[in-house]
């Protein structure tokens, strides 16, 4: 349509969209997502006449945004915490040795359970950051220590106390998952803003740009480490108050899981960029995705299968953005220099 | 001992590693006692981890790891003796040693996967192989819907259970990989490649080595390696179970760590692969006979992996010259 001899507005940013669109499908994808799945459980569960199943997987959902959060942190910064597992069976075994029976000394014990996550966050930052080790391997030493420590408390599942496992059991739970997700998504928000958050952004870019700007990369890094540890033992309480056990199997396979959350987040493996907003979007769409493939009756081997194969397309999917990305800056460089 | 030998070498480490190595098995051997047949299994596990080793040391000699070994070792395992499983029950007869080269060049693809995709799209190697192996296991699980137990081919039960002059065949099988290994790191253009790019990339990217072709074939050769030591070990117990490889990735990371290869890369051994392969067992052993929690072992393979890991670390920033 054309208005005065120029393109209208509209059609102009359908097409910028469009032009746009598998530069920031990565990014988008996981909203994209979202809103498919939304969308089919509102008419899946409404057909089978399930009320509560947005409130269950938010509650199902909340231990892992919190996890996945935490390693999106450690993602940006071109790093991996593989111990989040471990930290999580540890936080959730300490919680079943203290067992608070009233609300203030449940904070005191979360607050206790979140420093020794912090501390196991310092120790593989600093080792990390420090002595330049791979990350992979300094969190998966720590995650066999923090395992077998959990493992010594306790191998079974064990039941918590009557106090313990009414708070997610009664309907306090569902606005509980709300007020957690919301704490995240400002604490982000803050963060970002501080000199912390614009250095990890620096780091995101590019890690020695940032050193020889006078950031402190090893600062920023470990920083990142404690906030996943802490961020994983809160994880592994809210798992325990969820499924009203402590166990050191309760948070298996949760590695795999915060690092599938992250990639349909569209946090970036290739180049290290990232945002936890987006990563909370993917926990929501793979908590729906598993809910429903759980509702339907398959498998759940098959549903460890798809989970992987989620995984897997997003690396494709990053890779050909990264493709595209690439030959667009060079189709970008060469026409500049056409023109000049 | 000839103090000179002492004085020549370079790395003290190499001679603790050997002599902790010859004390913890002779610890096993004289204060903890084994059977014959106990002991026969004892070199049967030190050869099939140190398979196992052989391939992550060429993953990390490069400077990535292959965390999919675990699926690779147990998914060859299973694979085995389902499709001989089958075609025996449906009147096929195809030869075992048919059946373990398909699943040899089966696992050499995902290998290839692995390494394209990280030497040509620079993914992290860790969250490449870490996929690869959920998405086996996922397979794994959605082929024998969580149901496995199946027996090996007898043929190669019955070539594994055989001794050369009282020596198992899975030793011998092993001590021959190791040094082909050896020789092919030493003196092949090829693992001298694998060395170099491990020691510094940009500079074999400028002296003209193909990293790609490097870095796709040792992922092709760690591939194999899980491949192999999964099928030797499923002959080798008679069985193949979906559980069988939990602790292979640390237990072969260990021993790599042990035998002296940098973190970094472009560092490793195949021979401090027999001596390292030989302390983990012993010492393994040694827990079996005394009634441990399995919590306690967890935290003792996670201090001995943190504590090489550290050890590698200090020696590089020693090396350089720099101060912590």
């Amino acid at each position: 349509m054309y208005i005065n001899g120029k393109q209208s507005s509209i059609l102009n940013h359908l097409r910028a969209g469009i032009r746009n669109l598998d530069t920031h499908f990565g990014q988008s994808i996981s909203t994209i997502t979202l809103l498919i799945l939304l969308l089919f459980s509102a008419i899946y569960y409404t057909a089978i006449g399930s009320t509560n199943w947005l409130s269950v997987n938010i509650i199902g959902c909340t231990a892992l945004i919190l996890a996945a959060s935490g390693q999106t942190f450690v993602l940006i910064t071109r790093g991996i915490d593989l111990s989040i597992e471990g930290v999580m069976a540890l936080s959730s075994c300490l919680l079943y040795i203290i067992s608070p029976k009233d609300i203030i000394s449940l904070l005191l014990s979360v607050l206790l359970i979140g420093l020794i996550g912090a501390a196991i966050g310092f120790i593989n930052g600093f080792l990390t950051s420090k002595l330049n080790l791979p990350s992979y391997l300094v969190t998966f030493a720590t995650l066999f220590i923090t395992r077998g420590i959990a493992n010594c408390i306790t191998a079974m599942k064990i039941a918590l106390n009557s106090y313990l496992s009414s708070i997610i059991s009664n309907h306090q739970g569902y606005i509980l998952s709300i007020i957690i997700i919301i704490a995240v998504i400002l604490l982000w928000l803050y963060l970002k803003r501080t000199y912390y958050g614009l250095s990890l952004f620096a780091i995101e870019q590019n890690q020695v740009s940032a050193y020889n700007y006078g950031i402190n990369v090893a600062r920023t890094r470990i920083l990142s480490y404690i906030i996943c540890g802490i961020f994983a033992a809160l994880a592994g309480i809210f798992i325990s108050l969820e499924e009203g056990c402590a166990s050191s199997h309760i948070s298996k396979s949760y590695d795999f899981l915060t690092i599938c959350a992250a990639l349909l987040g569209g946090t970036y493996i290739i180049r290290g960029k990232g945002s936890v907003l987006r990563t909370i979007i993917g926990c929501l769409a793979l908590q729906l995705f598993i809910h429903l493939v759980v509702s339907w009756g398959i498998p759940i081997y098959w549903a460890k299968l798809l989970r992987s194969s989620i995984c897997l397309i997003m690396i494709v999917i990053q890779i050909y953005n990264t493709i595209f990305i690439k030959a667009r800056k060079k189709r970008r460089t060469i026409d500049e220099y056409s023109i000049h | 001992m000839n103090t000179r030998f002492i004085k020549n070498t370079k790395n003290p480490q190499t001679i603790s590693l050997i002599a902790i190595s010859l004390v913890l098995f002779l610890v096993l051997f004289f204060f903890i006692g084994l059977s014959k047949n106990e002991f026969l299994q004892y070199l049967d596990d030190i050869a099939i981890i140190g398979i196992v080793s052989l391939g992550q040391m060429l993953a990390m000699i490069i400077g990535g790891i292959d965390f999919s070994m675990q699926g690779v070792y147990c998914a060859s395992a299973i694979m085995m003796s389902h499709i001989y499983m089958d075609t025996t029950l449906s009147n096929i007869n195809i030869p075992a040693i048919v059946i373990f080269f398909i699943i040899l060049i089966a696992a050499m693809i995902i290998g290839a996967l692995n390494g394209i995709l990280i030497s040509h799209f620079n993914i992290n190697p860790l969250i490449m192989t870490f996929t690869t192996n959920a998405l086996i296991e996922g397979i794994l699980y959605a082929y024998t819907s969580g149901i496995s137990g199946r027996s090996a081919p007898p043929v190669f039960k019955k070539f594994l259970n055989e001794t050369i002059l009282g020596i198992p065949v899975l030793l011998l099988i092993w001590i021959a990989i190791t040094i082909c290994m050896f020789i092919f790191l030493k003196k092949s253009s090829a693992g001298r490649m694998i060395i170099v790019i491990g020691k510094n990339k940009t500079a074999s990217l400028l002296s003209g080595i193909s990293i790609h072709k490097i870095t796709v074939f040792s992922y092709v050769m760690s591939a194999m390696f899980a491949s192999i030591s999964g099928m030797l070990a499923c002959a080798n117990n008679g069985i193949s179970t979906l559980t069988m490889a939990d602790s292979i990735t640390i237990q072969s990371l260990i021993v790599v760590l042990l035998a002296g290869a940098s973190v970094f890369g472009g560092n490793g051994s195949p021979i401090k692969t027999i001596f390292a392969a030989l302390t983990f067992i012993s010492l393994e052993y040694i827990f079996k006979s005394i009634p441990i929690h399995t919590g306690i072992q967890d935290i003792i393979m996670g201090v001995i992996l943190m504590g090489m890991i550290v050890f590698s670390g200090i020696r590089n920033l020693y090396k350089k010259g720099n101060q912590l």
